[in-house]
């Protein structure tokens, strides 16, 4: 029947019936197919008029379309069926985490059928006694009334894909790239598969007038569902794969950053990545993994840092593809524990550090942790990192995995470890996270800057005061020196403190060393000054938890700082009251540095 | 002839009356909704009758979830925004009244040409009209209840609204689709160009009722011109 209608067209009409096929597929999966819409290719709009630029195929029924790789090359499938009906059956595909979809688990949501329907015996033949003068005058102006006619139809065509339910969905798929549950797909065939009896109570239909042509009649008709219940399940973020940008303010390639790329990347969770810590707490509590705050960990003990999987489910299913139906690829779901489903990266930047510091307070007093990074963009940060406890004065931001812990052993540390100041920095080792989100980086950016400025005060110190840790491990005979100083005179006190703290080891050296249990070691000297300042001659309130020492926050060290100004002015004074002890102070004073 | 003058034709002369409901009490985004149905109708026309090569360019409603469809024509659209904008205003300035749009395409013959006298006359083939009340919302008035009932009434309220302007404006829409399709026996040849049109819209300084001040515009041209016309 198609082929018998084609050919009692005049070759022009024959050609605009193609040619309506054609437009047709083209209209509709440009906005039906996500893979391969058109939406997704930019193609240069053309500077002042749609003219220029446009290709052939956009003359006809004078509608420029962007590319639409799948129409055309369904068309030349098709185009070999000699005007047989085309049915474009568009599906929604629901896969789950589990498995692949399959051609039978989509629905159909629109069916899209064009047809060419022959057999029309009265258009072609009026007038047969002057069919030689007036045919091929009729037969122009029959043309021109189907090819205007298609063309004001394709205006309407356009328009109604985008009114119909589908598109939204289409525009959701296409527009973002998260990973769904949900697909669209599309089915070509040349028969009409009907629907069953629930099916088409549930479907609505639409119907374009018809365009006359020589000998036929040019059809094209929509059934539609009207309500797509798509499940409203919240959609997991899908961060986006980590990588490495090196040439960022406070690359690794500057010196600032350097010698933490030395230090290896096993530690501390970072603050604000969102998929680290996700994974890091689900990983550890063997609960399922889920951005859930909940899940967290509600006791404050300590909690080593857990490896991270490199498990990627979403990424694994993330390149499959429905062979079933001409593919649109699979957006494929993502579990709640997209954060955890990327591998970890071995170069993160750690935002805070549970740092110990060699506290001098008496007692041991509460675990000192570095302070963390002021963050610009807090908000963002807590966002997207559920785990994420703001401090109670919101300055700043800090993660329960910053306990790396054995050090934190009661809850009133952890109080005074989570309440971080302004402007305090927190840095772990290990190298930078260059990426999990856009957000995420631009922290980072902000964050390097600001641990560009602050590093340079605090970061010394820091460093100085852990230094004099391991000094005095190593060479007892300078704690001892240190401690000698006592009897000097107080700018000697001064000095030696001094080079106390420049000796001091590094915080992140400090880290290096694994967790151990308290080593009973020699009070530094710093300790000593402490213990004889408060004439406490406890070696308990000397003996500092290597544990302790490895959190430290510049405010600590800061607090040590005026701790040791208090010292000295103490010296000071007890000088004044011992004029004997004064005298033999003040000469090694010169020799000081 | 190639065409005919249908302006007498009623199915082409439909009404389409919308109630456009600004929720000035509640979102501050009512000029959107305005501009949205507007902007969402004439786009829809002159798209259905623009034949000449366009390159259409999506717009999503910034207050509505619907998409509507532009020509592209820089020109084009920057005189249908422009004439938005004025109907916006004159809506604003007079709340609560029913006011029409008028869309008219024609085509412009020399009258009786002369040496001296080169008269056009414009043979309007087509023209829409297009009713549209521009409604405040009733405010609550029920003292009694706190004011959590009277925000959450409110909202429903306001949503149910919203929900139903966009149900009618995707009716609308799909008016125009079917009498853009069923009627097109009376267009022009494609030219090259936009068909020569006018968009019409309420003035403040036509006499007595603004609103159908100009009526008496077209009247006069349509006089002039000599072809039948009943409105």
């Amino acid at each position: 029947m198609a082929a018998a209608a084609g050919a009692s067209e005049p070759p022009m009409v024959e050609q605009v019936i193609t040619e309506f096929f054609a437009k047709s597929l083209h209209i509709i999966l440009e906005s039906r197919s996500p893979y391969d819409s058109s939406r997704n290719f930019t193609r240069p709009s053309p500077p002042s008029s749609p003219l220029s630029g446009s290709q052939p195929r956009d003359r006809w029924f004078n509608l420029a379309l962007r590319d639409c790789p799948a129409a055309l090359e369904n068309f030349d499938l098709w185009r070999q069926s000699n005007l047989e009906p085309l049915v474009i059956d568009i599906v929604l595909l629901q896969r789950d985490s589990t498995k692949t979809t399959s051609a039978g688990a989509g629905r159909i949501i629109e069916r899209w059928v064009i047809k060419y329907e022959a057999n029309r015996a009265g258009n072609g033949s009026k007038n047969t006694g002057k069919k030689s003068r007036s045919s091929s005058a009729h037969d122009h102006s029959l043309y021109r009334r189907a090819y205007s006619g298609s063309t004001v139809l394709f205006r309407s065509l356009y328009l109604v894909v985008r009114l119909l339910p589908a598109y939204h969905l289409f525009q959701e798929l296409n527009s973002s790239g998260r990973i769904r549950p949900l697909s669209l797909s599309h089915k070509i065939s040349s028969f009409v598969e009907p629907f069953t009896r629930a099916e088409d109570a549930d479907m609505k239909h639409y119907a374009f007038a018809p365009i006359e042509t020589h000998s036929g009649l040019l059809s094209l008709s929509v059934s539609y569902v009207p309500v797509l219940e798509v499940a409203a399940a919240p959609e997991p973020t899908t961060p986006m794969a980590t990588e490495l940008i090196m040439d960022y303010v406070g690359s690794p390639t500057t010196d600032f950053l350097r010698k933490f790329n030395s230090l290896p990347s096993d530690g501390i969770a970072p603050a604000c990545v969102a998929m680290t810590r996700r994974h890091s707490w689900s990983t550890e509590h063997g609960a399922g993994p889920s951005a859930s705050p909940s899940h967290m960990p509600t006791n404050n003990s300590p909690t080593t840092y857990p490896h991270q999987h490199s498990t990627s489910s979403s990424g694994k299913k993330r390149d499959t593809v429905n062979e079933e139906y001409y593919p649109s690829p699979p957006l494929s779901p993502s579990p709640s524990r997209s954060p955890s489903s990327h591998p970890r990266n071995p170069f993160f930047r750690y935002e805070s550090a549970p740092l110990s510091i060699a506290t001098a307070r008496a007692g041991g007093g509460g675990t000192r942790l570095p302070p963390s990074p002021h963050r610009k963009d807090k908000q963002q940060c807590s966002f997207q990192n559920e785990n994420l406890i703001h401090s109670p004065s919101d300055k700043s931001i800090v993660t329960n995995d910053l306990v790396r812990v054995g050090e934190v052993r009661n809850e009133k540390s952890l109080q005074k470890v989570l309440s971080f100041g302004k402007d305090d920095l927190v840095y772990f080792p290990g190298v930078k996270l260059a990426r999990t989100s856009s957000k995420l980086f631009i922290m980072d950016e902000l964050d390097e800057q600001e641990l560009v400025f602050a590093w340079e005060d605090k970061d010394a110190i820091i460093d100085q005061l852990n230094r004099i840790d391991l000094s005095d491990r190593e060479n007892p005979d300078s704690s001892q020196e240190a401690g000698g100083s006592l009897t000097r005179s107080p700018d000697a006190a001064i000095g030696i403190l001094m080079r106390i703290l420049k000796s001091a080891p590094g915080l992140r050296e400090r880290l290096l060393t694994a967790p151990a249990a308290p080593v009973p070691q020699e009070p530094s000297s710093l300790q000593r000054v402490v213990t004889e300042e408060h004439g406490s001659g406890e070696s308990s309130s000397a003996m500092v938890p290597s544990a302790l020492l490895r959190s430290r926050t510049a405010a600590d060290a800061l607090e040590e700082l005026n701790r040791y100004k208090e010292i000295r002015e103490s010296i000071l004074n007890r000088g004044k009251g011992h004029p004997r002890d004064t005298k033999m102070e003040e000469k090694p004073a010169d020799g000081d540095p | 002839m190639p065409f005919s003058f249908l302006a007498s034709d009623p199915t082409v002369r439909r009404n389409w009356s919308i109630s456009l409901c600004p929720l000035c009490y509640i979102a501050p985004a009512n000029g959107y909704a305005k501009y949205d149905c507007a902007a969402g109708i004439l786009h829809t026309v002159f798209f259905h009758r623009t034949l000449s090569l366009v390159r259409p360019k999506d717009v999503d409603c910034k207050f509505l979830e619907i998409t509507y469809v532009q020509c592209g024509l820089p020109e084009l659209e920057k005189e249908i925004d422009e004439k938005i904008e004025q109907f916006i205003a004159w809506v604003e300035k007079h709340p609560n009244r029913r006011s029409q749009v008028c869309l008219s395409f024609f085509d412009e013959k020399s009258k009786n040409p002369g040496w001296f006298v080169n008269k056009t006359e414009r043979i309007y083939w087509e023209q829409w009209f297009i009713n549209l009340h521009v409604t405040s919302p009733k405010r609550e008035s029920n003292s009694s209840k706190g004011l959590t009932n009277i925000g959450w009434n409110a909202l429903v309220e306001t949503s149910s609204r919203h929900a139903a302007l966009e149900s009618s404006i995707n009716e609308v829409l799909f008016q125009i689709i079917n009498f853009a399709n069923e009627k097109k026996d009376h267009i022009p040849a494609i030219p090259d160009r936009i068909f020569n049109h006018e968009i019409m819209i309420p003035r403040d300084d036509s006499s007595s009722d603004s609103v159908f001040g100009w009526n008496t515009d077209v009247i006069r041209r349509v006089l002039n011109s000599g072809h039948p016309y009943s409105l």
